[in-house]
């Protein structure tokens, strides 16, 4: 028997998040048969610079007792494998602990000197903040090439420039179009930021929740890459898993409220595990997860269908 | 001025061709042209052939300079940076030659007025008079011998000899063959004349035509008093189910209609007894509420229209016989669909797509977009709601294609100024669908728009400013608008714009892929709609309204409904083809297609998200960000 296996005309552009590449594959990530993939898919691990309130009692057994301090928090996920960190800065946020863009900006300062970890640093998701806070974060991690986020339709002119001006690189968010983020791309090459520079999360869901929606948007996103060779769309992927999955009811019920259902850990672990999976599959090129099993399970998946193990950290 | 912007050279216009701001002076060098002095030149300028070129009228072939010192105010585009690519010149579309006139060459009118000499009656001769009338016309009627009704028969024997046996005699057509509406003395028939109107939800526009020749005598427009109903038709129709509603609805079309006709026949100066007959093409809806038709049915699955064909309704019986002779009828356009209607029919027509073999493109711009693709031997239609921003609608400063509209704009590469024309070359009043395109277009190349619609908050145009949080582009100052006030483009009108133009795009990629076809495919784009009297092609490119495709193959027709129902009012071989096109036709709904919803979203950027389709633009837009880097 013949294998069949498909060759593409385009590659996904390999981008450097500070000392770790991603993408610069000419296939869908494990799908080897079809061409190379010259880094692996890289798992990273979700950590907050202030103590989340409603992430699962599954989790907290993992970190809670590090939740409030951002470093040993990072500290204890690279122990615990994680290739790289998705920093999500809440503490800015101005319905929570509503922190000044100073302080916060200073506390993730401190966090790229105390850790090795490539940094994805995110905002808190107000556009209005975020548009003012990330500039000082990009400053203040001058000379540590790190990925500045989110950079979205009403923020990416401020967000793009000042990665740029301290050589970072951006993720680009959209949600869940394919038009929708190859026009974010265009635009933010139109001011001023580098091809080579783009990270995008078309926005992910989590298994049973319109999953074959977000499935078709990465798989699209992808092609376009591949197959149409569209240079606008050749930005690794990176999916958001974790704050999706975890928050469904499938991980959230308790054993009471879910009788037959077998365990909570397990079913957390499993919905953000098969998600994930199922989203490499699809394209993604990294993927943020928030139990440090799923990374497990993971790269067991990957070796079976023929990772490379040893590019694993 | 009007010249020199043909050849693609905008002189700097701020007084928007008022004559009063001197900053378009040139030289005429040789040939013949006329100006009154102004106080803006100097006589000895004067002497030398310095003129105004607003206010200057070209008489002959001329040789016009731009003199050195004008030249940095002079909005030019030379072509390299214009666009790169030849095929891609500006290029204008006027309202095509091919109008109502082209089908009375062979002039086959539904309503004709004969003119008849009989044989006295004789004791050889002893036939009645009705049968010696029909036998009589039937020789102009290629052998039919018409119906005599009995209003007519009752004084055919007293007109016939007091009018010594020499009649004029009005005919019209029913079914395959004619009646007699009118007998008279053959003196006393004057001209008669056919009325058009195009039975637009927001706008009515009304033709009055000479019956023979075809000529157009008077063009006038209203709005559509049912406005105040609702904007839509389907308010219109949910209003028409209350009790006396249906009336109320179909009396305000027919005075909108008698408004016009009044108009038409004060403009022409014509007697209102002298319109024999009217055509209207208007959409489905439009159609049913000016005919007191049921339309409740008109809003449900499976969307079927109430008639096709119908014969021709008295006048009177509309409410119409106040403005028209007492023998007039009103024909309709037939219909296809809950949304494709009469309107269509007619542009389809005008355009001629249905006798071509090649496949074409019909496109009708406006508040509803019309899209038909086909030939002679299939024709496929859909609409989809675009808004009013072609139309002038729901623009901070938009307007009607009228005297004193915006209708072109170019703004300068180096100084961002803008220089605008205006239709009839009055004072400037706001903007309308032609003068929109050019200003988008020209912003995007310029660089002072993103391609998401949004200004550049980078950008250095003079024109940007911020008011109340949100900017906006100033294209006439306030000095020299005719408002007295500042005319201006906004970010929300640029979004109704992209809108507008995104919806009209994904309207035909999706009918295109429906049929397996691209645009490519396409070897004739016919476009109608109300946007203005020529458009520019490179510019609704660069808007992406349609992809780079060669211009040539583009047509504009203006109003296309207006044509096609002229066609129909002088032409039963017009009629008898709008019947064809109309069971022709085939219409699919856009409103629940999911490929519609995507192919919307795409084209909701500046030109496009599939920037592959717009090379030309796609590497000016590049070479410039390299400049800037």
């Amino acid at each position: 028997m013949k294998p069949l296996s498909e060759s593409y005309r385009g590659r996904v552009r390999a981008v450097d998040l500070g000392g770790l590449v991603v993408g610069g594959g000419a296939a869908f990530p494990l799908h080897h048969f079809d061409g190379e993939l010259p880094n692996p898919t890289r798992v990273c691990f979700e950590v907050w610079d202030v103590a989340p309130d409603d992430w699962s009692p599954e989790l907290a057994t993992v970190w809670g007792d590090v939740y409030g301090d951002v470093v040993a928090w990072a500290a204890r996920a690279g122990a615990l494998g994680a290739d790289a960190l998705y920093v999500r800065l809440k503490s800015a946020d101005p319905h929570g602990a509503a922190r000044s863009a100073d302080e916060v900006a200073e506390g993730v300062r401190r966090l790229g000197e105390a850790v090795d970890l490539p940094l994805i640093v995110v905002g808190c998701g107000d556009p209005d903040t975020d548009r003012r806070l990330l500039p000082r974060v990009a400053e203040g991690l001058r000379g540590r090439r790190v990925v500045i986020g989110n950079a979205e339709n009403d923020t990416y002119q401020d967000i793009g420039k000042a990665a740029a001006d301290c050589g970072h690189a951006v993720l680009s968010y959209t949600p869940m179009d394919v038009s929708l983020a190859k026009q974010l791309n265009v635009l933010l090459v139109q001011a001023g930021t580098a091809e080579s520079d783009i990270l995008m999360d078309p926005t992910c869901s989590a298994l049973g929740y319109s999953f074959e929606y977000a499935f078709t948007v990465f798989e699209r996103d992808r092609l376009a890459a591949l197959a149409q060779n569209d240079t606008k769309m050749q930005a690794p992927l990176l999916a958001n898993v974790g704050q999706e999955t975890w928050h469904v009811k499938e991980s959230r019920a308790s054993m009471e409220e879910l009788p037959g259902h077998g365990e909570r850990r397990a079913r957390g672990v499993l919905w953000e595990s098969v998600t994930a999976l199922c989203l490499v599959l699809a394209g993604a090129d990294l993927v943020v997860v928030r139990h440090p099993e799923t990374a497990r399970l993971l790269r067991a998946a990957g070796a079976a269908l023929g990772e490379r193990t040893d590019a694993w950290r | 001025m009007r010249a020199a912007a043909r050849a693609d050279i905008f002189l700097s216009s701020p007084c928007a061709g008022a004559g009063s701001c001197g900053k378009c002076l040139v030289r005429i060098e040789s040939g013949l042209v006329r100006a009154d002095p102004t106080a803006k030149i100097e006589p000895s300028d004067w002497e030398r052939g310095m003129r105004l070129a607003c206010v200057t009228r070209v008489i002959g072939d001329v040789v016009v300079s731009i003199p050195e010192a004008v030249s940095p105010g002079l909005v030019h585009r030379p072509r390299s940076q214009a666009l790169p690519v030849p095929a891609m010149r500006a290029r204008y579309l006027e309202v095509g030659e091919r109008g109502a006139q082209s089908w009375a060459r062979e002039p086959d009118p539904p309503v004709r007025r004969l003119l008849l000499t009989l044989n006295p009656p004789s004791t050889a001769d002893r036939q009645s008079d009705l049968a010696r009338l029909r036998r009589s016309a039937a020789e102009e009627l290629e052998g039919a011998e018409p119906l005599v009704p009995l209003t007519v028969a009752r004084s055919l024997p007293r007109v016939l000899r007091e009018a010594g046996w020499r009649v004029s005699a009005l005919v019209r057509a029913l079914g395959q063959g004619w009646e007699v509406v009118r007998v008279e003395h053959a003196a006393g028939g004057g001209p008669s004349y056919v009325a058009v109107v195009d039975l637009g939800t927001t706008t009515v526009w009304g033709q009055l035509l000479d019956a023979g020749s075809g000529r157009v005598r008077a063009t006038a427009a209203a709005f559509n008093g049912q406005i105040q109903f609702g904007d839509d038709v389907i308010s219109r129709m949910v209003r028409a189910r209350e009790p006396g509603g249906k009336e109320r609805l179909q009396a305000a079309a027919a005075e909108t209609i008698a408004d016009v006709l009044g108009d038409l026949t004060r403009m022409a100066e014509v007697d209102k007894s002298a319109i024999a007959h009217v055509v209207v093409a208007g959409n489905s809806a439009m159609t049913c509420l000016l005919l007191g038709v049921e339309t409740h049915y008109l809003r449900l699955e499976p969307y079927v229209p109430p008639f096709d064909n119908l014969a021709f309704t008295p006048a009177a019986a509309l409410g119409l016989g106040e403005v028209l002779a007492a023998e007039a009828a009103v024909q309709v356009l037939p219909l296809v669909g809950s949304y494709v209607g009469g309107d269509i029919v007619a542009g389809i027509l005008a355009s001629g797509i249905a006798e071509s073999d090649r496949i074409c493109l019909y496109l009708d711009v406006g508040t509803n977009g019309e899209v038909v693709i086909g030939n002679r031997e299939w024709l496929l239609a859909t609409s989809c709601s675009a808004g009013p921003a072609f139309e002038g609608g729901g623009l901070r400063h938009g307007m009607r294609a009228i005297t004193g509209a915006i209708e072109s704009v170019a703004i300068d590469v180096e100084t961002l100024e803008s220089a605008v024309l205006t239709i009839d070359d009055g004072p400037p009043l706001g903007i309308c669908g032609s003068g929109v395109i050019d200003a988008v277009a020209q912003m995007l190349k310029t660089g002072i728009l993103l391609p998401n619609g949004r200004f550049d908050p980078g950008s250095e145009a003079p024109g940007l400013r911020e008011r109340e949080g949100r900017r906006e582009f100033v294209l006439v100052a306030e000095e020299f608008s005719g408002t007295g006030a500042d005319i201006v483009l906004t970010e929300a009108d640029i979004d109704n714009v992209i809108r507008a133009k995104a919806a009209m795009f994904a309207g035909v990629s999706t009918l295109l892929r429906s049929v397996s076809l691209e645009w490519t495919d396409l070897e004739r784009i016919v476009v109608a709609g109300a946007f203005g009297r020529h458009l520019r092609v490179a510019e609704a490119m660069t808007i992406g309204l349609f992809p780079e495709l060669d211009p040539d193959r583009f047509e504009f027709l203006g109003n296309g409904s207006l044509v096609g129902a002229g066609m129909v009012a002088l032409s039963r071989s017009a009629a008898t083809m709008a019947e064809k096109i109309a069971a022709l036709m085939n219409n699919i709904e856009l409103s629940d297609n999911p490929q519609f919803q995507e192919e919307y979203v795409a084209a909701m950027f500046l030109p496009h998200t599939d920037t592959g389709r717009f090379p030309s633009l796609e590497s000016l837009l590049s070479e410039r960000l390299g400049r800037r880097a």
